[in-house]
């Protein structure tokens, strides 16, 4: 019931970071957005699509490295549906070659293999996307 | 240039010893030490060190810099001080500035003004031509109504211009095309059409119905269907559909590089602030806007021009609110309406609260009549013939026109010649005074008339010239044509020939009314055969009226109507009501009053203007002015004279003089008493303890004559601030380049049409200008309880202006100037940025053909570098 209370406090608190403004860094001090999500990166595995929709987007809006690292393991940790949606949308969203897209496609792969509630037709659409790219 | 790691101040050595010291803190923070941003302690060796790096930074990097697009933010109303004290107040959830994009772009990284002022009254029409020129006032009121007339010049109705552009009526808002008119050049026209991406606003050119299309298609159509059809059941918003989508647009236009001009304006604050005075609403709104410059700030920064981009958020005036105190409405119509306040039947253009009703929200509102049932003469004639015009926007003061009080006059002894039953000596009498009182005025009405029919003339010929020319315009435009704006300036054209027709023939009727009461002979007059409308104009104020007309008004006839001395002349003095209308507004009380803060009296002072000519007799050779004088009423024994000169010449000296019991007499002669200086005296100067002229000298020093930037520099943080040189600013007559029938090279037409042009301009004028009381306001549409602007008080002036730009523009960055400015200087600094200024202020020879001239105002140098007018033009 704590861990429920807590997720949900802090995906709404990103939830937050991630509409209010197209730079999080101007609008939220760091150290707030990264607690936030580092509790996710630890605890969030039972998080819902709101929370990776948001960790997705502040990892796009913000210039901190860390921030950005966290909303990565954040995503991984989550690893529903929508978690490895934002991934994906990630994945395509960088240059071919680059050292992220390396990383995005294996938590990709990762994700995949660690979650077996992952449907067969899920898993292909991904596996091609990845493959194809 | 980065300031950014420094802390430190400059004190600007004074040009004068006696000029009051003025303290220009520049005082940028360091980025990571929050705590430090509020506090300047310069020592000696940081004052030097920065010294030095100021002067490097201000006048060498500057000469590299040079904007090549502006982005600009115009935001309604936005007070300084409010935006300032959020933006140092830290949000507990976010950890930041409650302002954090405000703080960010302009505290942080860009530069602001920290005393940016109003030139003039508060009020949006007015000032934002100011800033949108950098020209002297020539717009003086939200609305301006023509005396011979009564044409009525609505500068903020958006919606009527919408449909009249979709309708392919008129291509510019009415402020803009009056400025046309006096070939007076607002910023925009710096840039060729498709250069410049303006959003709606008072000083529009063309209006964007595409836009408006689309911003219905974002709405309604472009949309799921249930988040629609949820939205409608839970309240549809509606408000910012247009807005939106211009900020859409605009975001767009950025990454199109032959884009060099962009604006946007929101009026959010203006709105909420009049309706609420507590501080969530306030900064609910606030919030919003930072929001949007947050996004345009990362618009500009994605965009390929981001390091040439200069971002701008000013405002055209500040706020008058305050959660502690709720302002107070005082009906001036209703005071004018009544016996007491002369029985007027007065016209307004905004619709009174008493009246709401669904025709309220008919944006299409003629000038609005409200009829006095107390009328003393008029009764059931308020259409024909209103006595009073107010403009009551802002509305902290008021515009007021009275009919000329020598029209009242004759009308009243028309109206009784016309009667049957007057007796022979009676009908003798007046049709005596009836002759007399046209006599009064005929010698100016003639010369009037006489000048004015070769105008006419003229104007008529200039129609006909436009209406053959529009004839003429292709009706039909490629797509290279509309970019550039033809198809605009073909419509221009035809409207503009409209518009001088009908007002060709408006005032032809007007100069025909007024030829046959020049014409009535005293032999064979017979009222009988006559009728009024004959005789006076219709919906018409007549000519402006002097002090002495104000002090001795004629509002109907004594309760004993007309009454003859002994030697059968008629007894003026007893047959007709006078009022003083400077005693009558002054002197009035409310006795309903529940707030200890609010004064009892709703109106502070009252000013007008006196013609030069009129006053100069009255003034000892060491006060002669050489422009007209501004005099202030408070009371009888509270009255000051505001006395110009050296405009022309290029600097302005203002002086303010104490005096007591003003007078006119009949014959023009103005008396009155010269009066110390002492608390209680127009704009309370002596006693505000924010006056930087040291205590002892005050007296000394205000009895001198000062330059408008050394009063500027001693007021400008007292309780009304620049509003001493505000009211010379409202008051003056200033020459455009289209209302200076001297000017050379002019044809005989031109010169006749830039008399005519002067001469609409000077009957916009209203006779007096009313200011409210702190925290009282003359609105009758509703009570706007939240708060006004309008006055001269300083928090209603005190505006904002921030820059913040690109590595390539030289903005210097977490740069506080508290060297203070008026609206006057944003236009210049703009063209400084962007290259086309000379050094003497003079536009660059590309915007000299777009009929730019010299710029009055002082280039913010803090902000542009003090070596402009050496780079070539941008474009």
């Amino acid at each position: 019931m704590e861990l429920a209370r807590r997720i949900a406090y802090h995906t709404q608190l990103l939830s937050e970071v991630a509409k209010s403004s197209p730079q999080t860094d101007v609008a939220w001090d760091v150290s707030v957005v990264r607690q936030s999500l580092q509790f996710l990166a630890d605890d969030g595995s039972t998080a819902g699509s709101k929370a990776a929709k948001a960790a997705g987007t502040i990892f796009e809006k913000t210039g901190d490295d860390e921030s950005r690292r966290l909303s990565l393991e954040a995503l991984s940790k989550i690893n529903n549906q929508a978690a490895r949606k934002e991934l994906l949308r990630l994945f395509q969203l960088q240059p071919p070659q680059s050292e992220l897209r390396a990383d995005l496609a294996a938590r990709l792969r990762k994700a995949l293999t660690e979650n077996d509630r992952v449907t067969p037709k899920e898993a292909k659409l991904l596996l091609s996307q990845l493959n194809q790219q | 240039m980065q300031f950014s790691n420094f802390q430190f101040s400059i004190f600007m050595s004074p040009r004068n010893s006696r000029r009051p010291k003025m303290q220009n803190e520049i005082c940028p923070r360091p980025f990571a030490n929050r705590n430090a941003r509020d506090f300047c302690r310069p020592s000696i060796r940081s004052l030097l060190l920065v010294l030095a790096a100021a002067a490097v930074c201000l006048i060498g990097s500057n000469s590299q810099a040079q904007t090549k697009r502006v982005v600009i933010l115009k935001v309604d109303g936005l007070p300084n001080d409010m935006v300032d004290r959020f933006v140092h107040e830290r949000d507990p959830l976010t950890g930041k500035s409650l302002l954090p994009w405000f703080d960010y772009i302009f505290y942080a990284n860009g530069t602001r003004i920290a005393n940016f002022y109003v030139r003039g009254m508060s009020l949006s029409a007015p000032s934002w031509s100011l800033v949108d020129t950098g020209q002297h006032l020539q717009i003086k009121g939200n609305v301006e109504f023509d005396r011979d007339i009564l044409h009525t010049y609505d500068y903020l109705n958006f919606l009527p211009f919408l449909v009249k552009q979709a309708t392919r009526g008129n291509v510019d808002m009415p402020g803009t095309e009056v400025l046309d008119s006096i070939r007076v050049p607002i910023l925009i026209d710096a840039y060729d059409n498709y250069q410049r991406l303006p959003g709606s606003q008072l000083y529009g050119r063309g209006a964007r119905i595409k836009s408006i299309q689309l911003a219905a298609e974002a709405k309604f159509v472009r949309r799921n269907p249930v988040e629609l059809a949820t939205e409608f059941l839970t309240g549809l918003d509606t408000r910012n559909i247009v807005f939106e989508q211009f900020e859409r647009e605009l975001l767009a236009s950025l990454s199109n590089e032959r884009v060099r001009y962009l604006d946007l304006l929101t009026m959010d604050f203006d709105h909420t602030a009049h309706h609420n005075n507590d501080r969530e609403s306030h900064l609910a709104t606030l919030k919003q806007i930072d929001a949007l410059i947050g996004r345009l700030w990362t618009g500009i920064q994605s965009s390929p021009m981001a390091a040439d981009t200069t971002f701008i958020i000013v405002s055209d005036h500040g706020f008058n609110t305050d959660e502690r105190v709720i302002s107070q409405g005082f009906n001036l119509v209703k005071l004018l309406g009544s016996r007491a306040g002369g029985g007027h039947h007065v016209i307004t253009k905004r619709r009174l609260l008493m009246d709401y009703s669904i025709k309220a929200v008919n944006p299409f509102v003629p000038p609005i009549t409200t009829t006095a049932s107390d009328s003393f003469y008029l009764k059931g004639q308020s259409e024909a013939y209103p006595t009073a015009l107010l403009d009551f926007d802002g509305n902290e003061r008021a515009g007021l026109h009275l009919r000329y009080t020598n029209l009242n006059v004759i009308h009243l002894l028309f109206q009784q010649l016309q009667r049957k039953d007057l007796s022979p000596q009676l009908r003798a009498a007046a049709s005596e005074a009836f002759f007399a009182a046209i006599d009064h005025d005929r010698a100016y009405w003639q010369e009037d008339l006489d000048r004015f029919d070769p105008q006419l003339a003229a104007l008529g010929r200039a129609a006909e010239a436009k209406r053959q020319s529009c004839l003429a315009q292709p009706k039909k435009f490629t797509t290279a044509e509309v970019e550039v704006g033809r198809d605009d300036n073909a419509r221009r054209v035809c409207i503009q020939a409209k518009q001088a027709a009908e007002f060709q023939e408006a005032y032809s009727a007007y100069a025909g009314i007024m030829r046959t009461l020049l014409g009535l002979k005293r032999e064979g007059f017979d009222p009988q055969k006559l009728k009024v409308e004959d005789l006076i104009p219709r919906d018409s104020m007549g000519r402006r009226n002097s002090i002495h007309d104000l002090q001795n008004y004629v509002v109907g006839l004594g309760k004993d109507g007309l009454i003859l001395k002994s030697d059968g002349s008629l007894d003026a003095d007893r047959s007709f009501v006078r009022l003083n209308y400077f005693d009558l507004l002054k002197q009035q009380t409310v006795r309903n009053n529940v707030q200890a803060d609010v004064s009892t009296q709703p109106i502070d002072f009252i000013a007008t203007r006196i013609p030069r000519e009129a006053i100069a007799g009255a003034l000892s050779d060491d006060l002669k002015p050489d422009d007209d004088v501004v005099w202030l009423y408070s009371g009888p024994d509270r009255q000051a004279l505001l006395i110009p000169r050296g405009e022309n010449g290029g600097q302005l000296s203002l002086r303010y003089l104490p005096i007591a019991n003003l007078t006119q007499a009949e014959d023009g002669q103005i008396r009155f008493d010269r009066a110390e200086w002492k608390p209680g005296l127009p704009l309370k100067i002596l006693e505000d303890p924010r006056l930087n002229v040291g205590i002892t000298e005050r007296p000394a020093w205000l009895n001198e004559w000062h330059t408008d930037l050394d009063w500027l520099h001693a007021l400008h943080k007292t309780q009304y601030s620049n509003g001493l040189i505000g009211l010379h600013e409202q008051f003056t007559l200033f020459t455009a380049p289209g209302t200076d029938p001297e000017a050379a090279g002019l044809t005989p037409d031109q010169r006749l049409l830039s008399a005519f042009h002067r001469r609409q301009r000077r009957l916009v004028e209203s006779d007096l200008m009313v200011f409210a009381n702190n925290h009282w306001n003359f609105d009758v549409r509703g009570f706007n309880p939240g708060g006004n602007h309008g006055s001269l008080f300083r928090i209603s002036t005190h505006s904002t202006l921030m820059f913040a730009g690109g590595e390539r523009t030289g903005i210097p960055r977490g740069l506080a100037v508290t060297e203070p400015y008026d609206s006057l200087s944003v236009v210049p600094t703009i063209l400084a940025l962007t290259g086309e200024l000379e050094s003497d202020n003079r536009p660059v020879e590309s915007l000299a053909k777009r009929g730019f001239i010299k710029f009055p105002g002082r280039v913010i140098t803090e902000v542009a570098g003090s070596n402009f007018g050496s780079a070539s033009s941008a474009h």
